[in-house]
């Protein structure tokens, strides 16, 4: 099933998290607004939002309330990517110029500062101490993956519990949390608020190890960055980590990285056709086989079912 | 203008450790110099709270998540404009915004786990605030005065601080410690200002619009001019309030100031 399928089926709950969204940046600065929502404009999958309405069918299902969480990790996620831009001195994300290429550096921090409070603003509305613990554990989790990822910039001694570890803490956990937040702002029992974390978690490994493939092999176009883009930050993901330590490819792609003509071009086009990618995707699966796993916890339901078909959606995306 | 007369010297050394260890990462220290505690902001903070019978114990758990936006914030001054080649740039741009994002997250945490949601809220509410001023500096930098410019910093500069007024005061003295705040972290920055450029260090943002139309003298004297004026302000409110020992206490930063101040001879 594709997004689009599943998310027809959220169609209305999903428009209104938009408008939602969009009513968020209240700010009345002009340029602080047009910023603030250039990214928003842009698009994106919302998964997290998603995660969240899904959550929250499997106890008292209640909008309202839900959106707080739902808005909040999304604007939590969108201050993270415009930040990130600045990290990354990137250009272009989802094909449109990044906050910090359409304005400069100095914009993108405020902006990306100014998204941060209000998804903290937003979630504040909720007044469940246990979501904030969560959520802040979280958010703090984040910001340390970020910096162990710069600190394995171009690291090639990493090893692959280094690699998961820092995925985990990357992206995996706010999927994780957005699943178990949707729950427990729902009310849902301990069982299914268990079940949800560890599902988002598994399902967060395996997004994120599905997009550190798609930098290899996806579609430029469709992935609004140039291929190999990690590697060429520095960036040592999956394919590239096993290329490195696997017998059969180790000693060819150390000699490509060390040449100077265009090495970088050929060393990636070399992961590219490598084992490290089958190696990856097959990790990936795995992950999602387990996210499957944790589903069988949860009570029969349509929810249940889209959260099913969300996961293999992760799996096979080629965007 | 440092803390140590204090007759509070122990609990705010406290706080400041507390702080530094918090937002101690040797990584990122290898890159970035991360920005010193404000002191001032810290003790007119510590004082407030302190006047308004917030235990030492809770002033200390809303002083360091609040003194952690700031150097959270002040980081995210420190992301240059500049696109760099060399790798230590780099990295020093990266991990500035990282550090930056890693001290504001723990504000929150650290509010979460003692379950102050409202405070969460309000601070939220003025770093939102913040930012909009930054913005506006930023973009309309030319076409702002002196004193407009002089303005907007101040809100920037206490934004996070008179968060807590609205929690603590009654409509009456909100004012009046409105007031003490504003005009102390206006001292601070004017006396910064003035002493940065007495040890030849670069021509912040304010001097340098003065002397559109001021020569560096003239500049000079009129922000000494200019922070005198406001600590003699300060001193008539501080009267005002109640509890002695925090008026001695804010007293003494008042009188530290203006020896300072007076040190310096401009014109």
């Amino acid at each position: 099933m594709k997004l689009a399928e599943i998310y027809l089926q959220m169609r209305s709950d999903m428009n209104f998290i938009e408008k939602e969204l969009e009513k968020s940046i209240t700010t009345k600065h002009g340029l602080l607004r047009e910023a603030a929502s250039h990214l928003m404009k842009a698009g994106g999958k919302r998964i997290r939002p998603v995660f969240v309405l899904l959550a929250g069918k499997l106890g008292t299902y209640d909008l309202e309330r839900l959106k707080n969480v739902a808005v909040a990790l999304e604007l939590i996620h969108m201050a993270t990517l415009v930040h990130d831009d600045v990290i990354d001195d990137a250009e272009k994300r989802r094909g449109q110029l990044t906050v910090k290429a359409k304005w400069d550096n100095r914009i993108a921090m405020y902006t990306g500062d100014y998204i941060l409070a209000e998804g903290l603003r937003t979630v504040t509305e909720l007044g469940m101490p246990r979501i904030h613990k969560i959520l802040s554990k979280a958010i703090v989790q984040v910001c340390v993956g970020e910096v162990e990822q710069i600190r394995d910039f171009h690291n090639w001694n990493q090893n692959l519990r280094r690699y998961l570890h820092r995925i985990k803490r990357k992206t995996a956990l706010l999927i994780a949390i957005s699943c178990q937040l949707g729950a427990i702002a729902a009310g849902a029992t301990e069982q299914v608020v268990r079940a949800m974390y560890n599902y988002g978690y598994h399902v967060g490994m395996a997004f994120q190890i599905t997009d550190d493939i798609l930098d290899f092999v996806g579609d430029e176009k469709k992935l609004g960055k140039p291929s190999g883009n990690d590697l060429r930050q520095g960036n040592i993901t999956l394919p590239a980590i096993y290329c490195y330590h696997d017998v059969k490819s180790a000693e060819q792609l150390q000699y490509l990285l060390r040449s100077e003509n265009h090495g970088m071009d050929k060393a990636i086009e070399y992961i590219r056709q490598s084992d490290g990618i089958h190696y990856a995707q097959c990790l990936a699966d795995k992950y999602l086989k387990k996210a499957l796993s944790w589903l069988d916890d949860l009570p029969d339901t349509s929810s249940r079912a889209t959260l099913y078909d969300l996961a293999n959606f992760i799996g096979k995306r080629q965007y | 203008m440092n803390f140590f007369k204090s007759q509070f010297h122990g609990e705010i050394s406290d706080i400041i450790n507390e702080i530094k260890k918090q937002a101690e990462n040797e990584f990122v220290q290898q890159y970035v110099d991360i920005p010193p505690v404000p002191l001032v902001r810290l003790q007119v903070l510590f004082l407030f709270l302190l006047d308004s019978n917030v235990t030492v114990e809770n002033i200390k758990k809303y002083a360091v998540p609040t003194l952690l936006i700031q150097i959270g914030l002040d980081c995210h001054e420190k992301v240059s404009l500049t696109t760099y080649r060399d790798l230590n740039q780099i990295r020093s741009r990266q991990l500035a915004v990282l550090a930056g994002d890693f001290y504001s997250s723990k504000y929150y945490y650290l509010l979460s786990q003692i379950e102050d949601i409202e405070l969460v809220r309000s601070l939220a509410d003025s770093i939102l605030k913040i930012n909009e001023v930054k913005t506006e500096v930023y973009t309309s930098l030319s076409k702002l005065s002196a004193d407009q410019l002089l303005a907007l910093l101040n809100t920037i500069d206490s934004g996070l601080y008179l968060s807590f007024l609205s929690r603590y005061v009654q409509d009456g003295g909100r004012n009046l410690w409105r007031n003490i705040i504003i005009n102390f972290i206006r001292v601070e920055r004017l006396t910064d200002e003035l002493l940065s450029f007495r040890w030849g260090q670069i021509v912040k943002i304010q001097l340098s619009k003065l002397l559109e139309d001021r020569t560096i003298q003239e500049s000079c004297a009129w922000l000494q001019g200019q922070a005198l004026e406001l600590l003699d302000e300060i001193a008539t409110q501080v009267n005002q309030l109640e509890q002695p020992r925090v008026q001695g206490e804010l007293q003494n930063m008042v009188d530290a100031f203006r020896q300072q101040l007076k040190s310096q001879v401009f014109g």
